[in-house]
């Protein structure tokens, strides 16, 4: 369980230790509160949080002062992408536990979670998920994690190893950024302040440039846009589906190729070349020559992309059309 | 018309007979309440609580209303005015059918619509925008005769058995279900398990239902019968349409090519379906066809903004839906198939003499066969009687 300080024992744990913030000007801590800086500097650099585990309450704990550190930076964008650094790693270190172990954790969420053994197509699930479960943490926006899509029966949902590990992989993200979200105002020894100066410039180093010179050509962005392009700045990772709808729309209201790229810059899996191939295929620059739209507003409900429209929605079936739309009242105004 | 004489009516039924049980509802304290004033149809009365059962008898007995809800939510706060301080706690699941939603053969014969814009209108469904001039301010009028009533129960009980019971796995004492009082069935799910699925989680149960969002590309190979879920739903549906493609030949579906490849194909898809031994593609187009069919037939045609609204208000069971004078009256499943509204929701018995001011369908209400014109007065069993009333085209002259 040391490899997951998010489950409740290893928060019992911590507590055990009787470890409070204010320890970490003693030398004797200096471990932790590097530990900690190395976990947020992965994030920033890699996307991930890696290194070898050595020292169980070295890792429990430097966790939790990471937290702090991130509290303390108040930086939405930061908080995200060390959610997602940490629960990358998670991800990957239950891919590599067994079943048992596997439903020990769900259940330490209180998870309803069964073993099983069952066949689908050509494929063994082993696990059954109450949906409640299954739905409270948001799935993946790919069309195979939608509830339409899967083998449903009593109330409970058929899933894989690895889909169990993806589950409570989102589950972590949404802990950890909650948990840093919460934390209230505090004094922070003055160790930790000389880390949370180093971290603050690693990461403002990172900012990619040029962000600001981008803005809508005229025309309001939809609301599903707005929440997209704004996950994307805070680095968050767009599913495939998520990608596409915002690449295609801000290509078809005329951003350019290397506008779009910066955007992309943030996300944690960033690759130049790749967002550059994919980016002047959906602008109809490679392959087929067709230029993509963006999928329709049925679509982008279906695919819970909608946040929910406003009075112009109303009017539109594609979120391009609001854009459009509102570009022209604008201009009319403007007469 | 809402004269004097319907206004006693429904102060009678306030004081005398609206009785629903202590725990109907459950959780009483933790729910926001509304009203429309029978005195005041204008006004919405919101953000209402009260303590117990009785101060609430108390006030309705006092405050008679037209229109009567609560919140499906629970809160901690249910009289503060905005919703921050209200602090949600959870929500019942909420499933809405209603017949209005549904396009059945017989609106034709009793629906009208017309454009606000340019005044043009015509029978049935309404179109999303008018045919003429583009507008969509259209304006209905709807009555709910008996054949549309049972597509409502038919509907109701689907989504009760196969989706509800059977794939939520939700248990049956856990399900209420209620007449509306006008065109469909409430059905509440009061599960503590449901009761904190935010928006999204609400939406996917809601495509779930609906069969919004099937993914062509994961059913091909075929899935076979037993499997659960849409999969196995979808096999299914597939395998009763290959069983009978002769007799389908009228459905304008496929293209006679594609027909061709489905029958010379009949033995092995059979086969596939039925044992899932064998992996079988078909193209897809065809694919595609075939389950938009059989989701057509199988998904349940709820109202999505009802399930998925967690801060909705709901009407009280047991009040009177404003325009129809009907009760919302809860239904036992296993009576559910006989439900008459004239009847069942009703608890008048005795009959009203009606003056018709406007012109009404010929419509089947109950076991009343309507053929009225303005200026007939008639003597019609009270449900009926009141339920032409409400809905602005008669006027009670007397209660016999």
């Amino acid at each position: 369980m040391q490899n997951i300080p998010f489950v409740p024992k290893a928060q019992e744990y911590i507590a055990l230790k009787g470890f409070t913030l204010k320890d970490l000007d003693e030398e004797y801590f200096k471990p932790i509160l590097k530990k900690a800086y190395q976990r947020i500097r992965s994030a920033i650099m890699r996307g991930i949080v890696e290194g070898e585990i050595n020292d169980i309450d070295v890792e429990i704990l430097s966790y939790s002062v990471a937290i702090a550190i991130l509290a303390y930076i108040n930086d939405k964008r930061l908080s995200m992408r060390f959610a997602i650094a940490e629960a990358r790693r998670v991800g990957a270190e239950l891919k590599k536990e067994s079943d048992t172990k596997l439903l020990e954790i769900a259940k330490s969420l209180s998870w309803d979670v069964r073993k099983i053994e069952h066949i689908v197509g050509n494929e063994l699930y082993t696990f059954a998920i109450h949906f409640c479960d299954y739905l409270s943490v948001p799935p993946p926006n790919d069309p195979y994690w939608k509830l339409v899509n899967r083998a449903l029966v009593n109330g409970y949902v058929l899933i894989r190893k690895q889909e169990l590990a993806r589950l409570i992989e989102e589950y972590v993200r949404h802990y950890v950024y909650n948990k840093v979200v919460s934390v209230g105002k505090f004094n922070p020894p003055e160790a930790l302040i000389n880390v949370v100066k180093e971290i603050t410039k690693l990461w403002s180093r990172r900012q990619p440039k040029g962000e600001e010179g981008i803005s809508g050509k005229g025309g309001r962005f939809p609301p599903c846009m707005r929440v997209l392009l704004e996950s994307l700045k805070n680095g968050e990772n767009l599913s495939h589906m998520e990608r596409f709808a915002l690449t295609t729309f801000l290509i078809n209201i005329g951003y350019e190729i290397d506008d779009i790229i910066e955007l992309f810059r943030r996300v944690p899996d960033f690759n130049e070349k790749i967002t550059r191939y994919q980016v002047e295929h959906l602008a109809g620059l490679r392959g087929s020559k067709k230029r993509y739209l963006p999928p329709s507003c049925r679509t982008m409900k279906t695919f819970n992309l909608c946040p929910g429209g406003d009075d112009l929605c109303r009017k539109i079936r594609n979120p391009l059309s609001y854009y459009k739309l509102s570009s022209r009242r604008k201009m009319r105004n403007e007469k | 018309m809402k004269n004097e004489i319907v206004r006693n009516i429904f102060k009678e039924y306030y004081e005398k007979y609206f009785n629903p049980k202590e725990n109907e509802v459950g959780n009483i304290k933790l729910r926001e309440f509304a009203l429309v004033p029978f005195d005041s149809p204008d006004t919405m009365i919101r953000h209402l609580s009260f303590p117990t059962f009785k101060d609430f008898k108390q006030y309705i007995v006092k405050n008679i209303p037209l229109h009567l809800y609560y919140s499906t939510a629970y809160y901690k706060v249910p009289e503060a005015r905005d919703m921050d301080e209200k602090g949600w706690l959870g929500a019942d699941l909420v499933f809405d059918i209603d017949v209005d939603h549904i396009p059945t053969e017989c609106k034709k014969e009793h629906d009208t619509w017309h454009c606000l814009d340019c005044g043009m209108h015509g029978k049935g469904m309404p179109p999303e925008k008018c045919p003429r001039c583009g507008s969509a301010r259209i304006d209905r009028e709807v009555w709910v005769c008996n054949k549309c009533l049972r597509v409502a129960i038919d509907e109701t009980m689907r989504l009760i058995e196969e989706f509800i019971c059977d794939d939520l796995g939700i248990k049956r004492n856990d399900i209420k279900v209620y007449f509306s009082g006008h065109r469909g069935f409430h059905i509440h799910v009061e599960d503590e398990r449901t009761k904190k699925l935010d928006q999204d989680a609400r939406r996917e149960i809601v495509d779930y239902i609906k069969g919004i969002g099937v993914k062509v590309e994961l059913l091909n190979p075929l899935p076979k019968m037993s499997e659960y879920g849409w999969r196995g739903t979808i096999a299914r549906g597939i395998y009763e349409f290959i069983l009978t493609l002769r007799d389908n030949e009228d459905l304008n579906v496929f293209t006679p090519r594609e027909m061709e490849h489905l029958i010379s194909k009949r033995n092995i898809l059979v086969k596939a379906l039925e044992e899932g031994s064998i992996e079988v593609k078909l193209p897809k187009s065809i694919l595609t066809k075939l389950i938009k069919e059989v989701i057509s037939k199988k998904s349940v045609n709820i109202d999505e903004r009802v399930t998925t609204d967690i801060k909705r208000l709901i009407r009280f069971p047991e009040s009177l839906h404003g325009k129809t004078g009907l009760k919302v009256t809860k239904v036992d499943l296993s009576t559910l198939t006989d439900f008459d509204p004239f009847s069942d929701a009703s608890w008048l018995t005795s009959s009203i003499k009606l003056k018709v001011t406007e012109s009404i369908p010929k419509i089947e209400l109950g076991n009343v066969k309507i053929d009225v014109t303005p200026g007939d007065i008639i003597v019609l069993p009270a449900s009926v009687a009141l339920y032409i009333a409400m809905k602005g085209k008669g006027e009670v002259i007397e209660v016999l």
